[in-house]
């Protein structure tokens, strides 16, 4: 049998920062990574991967609409929207935050209100 | 859809090109991707054709262009991590869905990343782009 062996993997990480000519911050994209693979195949396991797995989803479409909402309100036009929705900071930590944080980012009303989550 | 991005199959094709000492250049030009929608980072993109329907940018600043600055890093193990840094500052109002980082002959790309929502740039707008690769041996 041959000699093989598997060694390291690639990893490639990228941030953007888009600003106006002013120098304010519109929005920040954000890289989210993925849910790791459950490691056993136990109900506990699999419940956490999946879990995890919607968490990412729910965090994921929170960003896009938030990024979305940034572009649309740029500072210079006398667009006041909340800093972390430019930022990405905080973000939703939970399942619930980030089903929360999407709910909020469709209302108009709610999404000018400062929460932790 | 979150930010993607990966290392793509030419990019890994130009390494290994490297290895042997064959034609190839290293990581050296940056071009914004044109595309109206969210795009999603494939391994099988190419500098020919990029994720989905994105096209490269060919003018307003956001046009195939040298990176400002590529370095050597550390991450894990010494000299395991090469870093790019670049700010594209346009001159005119463009949709950008996200970014390819290419060789020096500007017919491979290495890096693939498509932005989480398109970002709608004006005029004097800047993208400051902040990357990294690292070969994790862990």
């Amino acid at each position: 049998m041959p000699a093989t062996a598997v060694r390291g993997m690639m990893k490639v990480t990228v941030h953007a920062d888009h600003r106006n000519g002013a120098g304010q911050l519109i929005a920040r994209p954000t890289s989210i990574q993925a849910p790791d693979p459950p490691q056993c195949l136990s109900i506990r396991c699999l419940g956490r991967f999946i879990l995890d797995s919607l968490f990412v989803a729910y965090l994921s479409s929170y960003h896009r609409r938030r990024v979305a909402y940034a572009e649309k309100n740029r500072p210079e036009k006398g667009k006041v929207i909340l800093e972390r929705y430019r930022t990405g900071n905080p973000a939703p930590t939970n399942l619930i935050g980030a089903l929360v944080a999407n709910i909020k980012l469709t209302c108009p009303v709610c999404r000018r209100v400062e929460t932790k989550w | 859809m979150a930010q993607t991005q990966t290392i793509t199959d030419t990019g890994i094709a130009e390494l290994i090109l490297l290895w042997r000492e064959e034609l190839s250049t290293g990581m050296e030009s940056i071009v914004a991707l044109n595309m109206a929608t969210v795009c999603t980072a494939a391994v099988a993109s190419t500098f020919a054709d990029p994720a989905d329907t994105a096209t490269h940018h060919v003018d307003s600043g956001l046009a195939i262009q040298a990176i400002d600055t590529v370095a050597g890093a550390t991450v894990n193990t010494a000299g395991d991590t090469i870093l790019f840094d670049h700010v594209f500052t346009a001159t005119g109002t463009k949709n950008v869905a996200g970014i390819h980082v290419c060789n020096n002959d500007d017919d491979v790309t290495f890096v693939e990343c498509c932005f989480n929502a398109v970002l709608a740039v004006e005029n004097t707008d800047t993208i400051t782009i902040d990357g990294q690769c690292t070969i994790n041996q862990a």
